[in-house]
């Protein structure tokens, strides 16, 4: 009787995670085959294909998490995704060229980079409208972060190896710090405390102090077996209770693992190709990267600090975010 | 007394302006009758030959001053770009033995050998001047001529037919027959897949001199079918600067072989088709602002202006000694040349280590070396290339 009694708590055990876990998916973004593929977090099947339409690259969701918006580079919009039934419900207009982008904390505005013009351009969230498009952002802007207290956008800008820190409620650039060579993405660390930003051609990632506006560190990476040159930092992803961010190394098809205060790089964890997007789940459990040149998905168990699968999604995948 | 205290304050800042800002004066030299730009006639030939050029790298120069102006808020330097455009060879002469010369930073020089063998002692006395060749190919400008203010952003002959020798050996396509053309730069173009062919072990099965023309009298040396007839082979190689004649070898010779050098698969420094590392957004800078596409020479020159700017921006000085020095410091400088790897100079040649693209006729860029078998102790980019073994430059 016990054993069953085992069997059943066993059974109903699944039959709950199953409930909660219907709600949670990951989403990709395929750069070369114009999807957005969703995943079951738990399972890992794939659960939706989303033709999206022209290169797929940043994704974001909104507050809630009910909305997951894309942006569509070639087609010069992103698109609104109802993350319930995972369906396009609605398009925004964002100017040429648009690559990465950020919601700020009250999901008002929309900044996105706009690779070809140089340009940040501010969308008014509500009105879905473009309500102005700041010039001048350096050569080739990429990565943009809204600071935490939604007051600013960092802009990293490969052309010119600098982080463009602007205003966008006043439409106007504040400051700009020169940083190494390619930068890539940022991510705000310790409550907006740091702004790490990816060098991909110096290998590195400098740390800029917020509150003085100028750089603080350099982080180095150095991967046994493979030659600097193959070190080319990317994307990041942060698990703010464990204290340590993650960052991809391109590639170096490696994972580094930093602690978030010393900025010591305490172990690389071996991933597929040229390692880019990442995210990482609410628990902190789980990391999820894409590879770009062997077109799948690794899944990095936190606890183990190890890829424990690769899942195929679809040609150079871009883009992760996980539900949460 | 109002007007000393005025002077003064004047006087003060005029000069806080000057200490706020500096300046960086670049020339741009080429040569009205260069045998390189002469085109064909009427025919759209820039489609049909991938090593001929119909248009000056001016523009490439001119695309790097245009990045250039966005640093401007960091470096507060201003880079400007004048262009000189000479007759012959003796205005060339003139104008670089002028005063007016004196007043640049830095020159690029749009030329070829012979030019640069005429005016190497020149250059050597303007000491102060950074000159980058972006251009000339050959060989020995960076193993024999020693000059040591001169900079090649343009790829060696040997970094190209390394190139080339690596693909075939990967291919096992290592057996190649040799076509090699009247002008001298095809002879040196040969010479140096030689040395590539013995550096890789490729086995040359013969080497054939062609000619470019009809006469039935000399088909031996013009019709393919003649050419191409004897021992068997993998591949060819063909030397053709002026790039006519081998735009017809592909799929024209007597045993099926891959077609490489002038024709087929041809080694660049750069190419308007590649996707990656952000090569799409220079060639769509360029194309908007030249409505046509970049060549591989417009490439070099605009990384020549590009290896100033970053040197400024990262010695935060324009004094000529510091950057010249600063450009062959292997660690320290990182060019980013929207090839993927990060680029520096090579402190025995000055030349610009780089990848090169194996471009196939279809315009696609079907390879890019160093391939990925072949490593260097230092950098992978030293697989292709002259190294420092292989200089003879006394001053050294």
């Amino acid at each position: 009787m016990k054993k069953y009694l085992k069997f059943f708590v066993l059974i109903f055990n699944c039959f709950i995670f199953s409930l909660i876990s219907n709600a949670n998916y990951i989403f990709v973004s395929n750069e070369n085959s114009d999807t957005v593929v969703v995943l079951d977090k738990i399972t890992k099947e794939v659960v939706k294909t989303i033709e999206t339409g022209g290169r797929p690259r940043d994704l974001k969701f909104n507050n809630d998490f009910s909305k997951l918006y894309v942006v569509v580079s070639e087609e010069n919009h992103i698109l609104e995704i109802d993350t319930k039934n995972l369906e396009i419900v609605d398009k925004i207009e964002t100017g040429d060229d648009p690559e990465i982008f950020d919601i700020d904390l009250n999901n008002k505005i929309i900044a996105v980079s706009n690779e070809d013009d140089n340009e940040l351009t501010i969308i008014d969230l509500n009105k879905k409208e473009i309500v102005e498009s700041i010039k001048d952002v350096g050569v080739e802007p990429e990565g943009v972060n809204f600071s935490p207290d939604g007051n600013l956008v960092y802009v990293t800008s490969e052309g010119t190896s600098s982080v463009l820190i602007i205003d966008p409620w006043k439409r106007e650039i504040v400051n700009e710090i020169l940083v190494e060579n390619r930068p890539r993405r940022g991510l705000f660390v310790n409550n907006g405390a740091e702004y790490w930003v990816s060098n991909e051609l110096s290998g590195t990632v400098s740390v800029v102090d917020t509150s003085k506006q100028e750089l603080k560190k350099t982080i180095k990476f150095s991967v046994k077996g493979i030659r600097d040159q193959q070190i080319t930092p990317v994307d990041f992803a942060y698990a703010k209770n464990k204290n340590l961010v993650f960052v991809t190394l391109g590639s170096a098809n490696h994972v580094a693992v930093v602690d978030g205060t010393t900025h010591e790089v305490k172990k690389y964890i071996l991933v597929g190709k040229r390692v880019w997007g990442a995210d990482i789940d609410a628990n902190e459990e789980e990391l999820i990267v894409t590879n770009g040149n062997s077109d799948d998905i690794s899944v990095i168990d936190l606890n183990r600090f190890i890829a424990t699968k690769a899942i195929p999604v679809g040609k150079t995948p871009h883009t992760v975010r996980i539900k949460k | 007394m109002n007007t000393i205290v005025t002077s003064f304050f004047l006087f003060f800042v005029y000069f806080s302006l000057f200490a706020e800002n500096s300046y960086f004066k670049i020339g741009f030299i080429d040569l009205e009758n260069d045998i390189r730009y002469t085109d064909w006639g009427r025919h759209p030939v820039d489609i049909r030959s991938k090593h001929r050029h119909e248009n000056r790298a001016i523009e490439g120069a001119k695309l790097g001053i245009m990045d250039s102006k966005k640093l401007e808020r960091i470096t507060k330097t201003e880079i400007s770009l004048d262009h000189f455009r000479v007759n012959d060879e003796g205005s060339l002469y003139d104008l670089l033995n002028s005063n007016k010369l004196k007043e640049y930073n830095s020159i690029l020089l749009d030329l070829n050998l012979e030019d640069f063998k005429n005016i190497k002692s020149i250059l050597k006395k303007n000491k102060n001047i950074i000159f980058f060749n972006i251009s000339d190919a050959n060989n020995l400008l960076r193993s024999h001529e020693c000059i040591e203010n001169l900079y090649h952003t343009y790829p060696s002959n040997m970094m190209k037919t390394d190139s080339v020798a690596q693909f075939l050996v990967q291919k096992k396509w290592n057996k190649t027959l040799l076509l090699t053309g009247s002008l001298s730069q095809d002879k040196e173009l040969s010479k140096s897949f030689y040395i590539s062919s013995e550096k890789f072990g490729i086995k040359i099965i013969g080497e054939k001199y062609f000619v470019n023309s009809n006469d039935p009298r000399v088909r031996d040396k013009n019709d393919l079918s003649f050419l191409t007839k004897g021992k068997s082979y993998k591949s060819i190689f063909i030397s053709d600067t002026d790039g006519e004649f081998a735009l017809a070898v592909p799929n024209s010779s007597v045993s099926p072989a891959s077609v490489l050098g002038s024709a087929g698969l041809v080694p660049l420094a750069w190419h308007w088709s590649y996707l990656r590392h952000g090569a799409p957004q220079v060639n769509g800078r360029f194309e908007r602002e030249f409505g046509r596409r970049m060549t591989e020479i417009d490439w070099s020159a605009w990384v020549a202006i590009k290896s100033i700017t970053e040197s400024i921006l990262r010695t935060k000085t324009v004094k000529s000694d510091d950057l010249k020095k600063f450009l062959l410091t292997e660690k320290e400088f990182k060019l980013d040349g929207s090839k993927g790897l990060s680029l520096n100079y090579r402190s025995s040649t000055r030349q610009l280590r780089q990848p090169i693209f194996l471009v196939s006729s279809n315009n696609w860029v079907t390879s890019v070396a160093p391939l990925e078998n072949f490593q260097n102790r230092e950098n992978h980019l030293d697989t292709i290339g002259i190294i420092k073994k292989e200089i003879k430059c006394e001053s050294k």
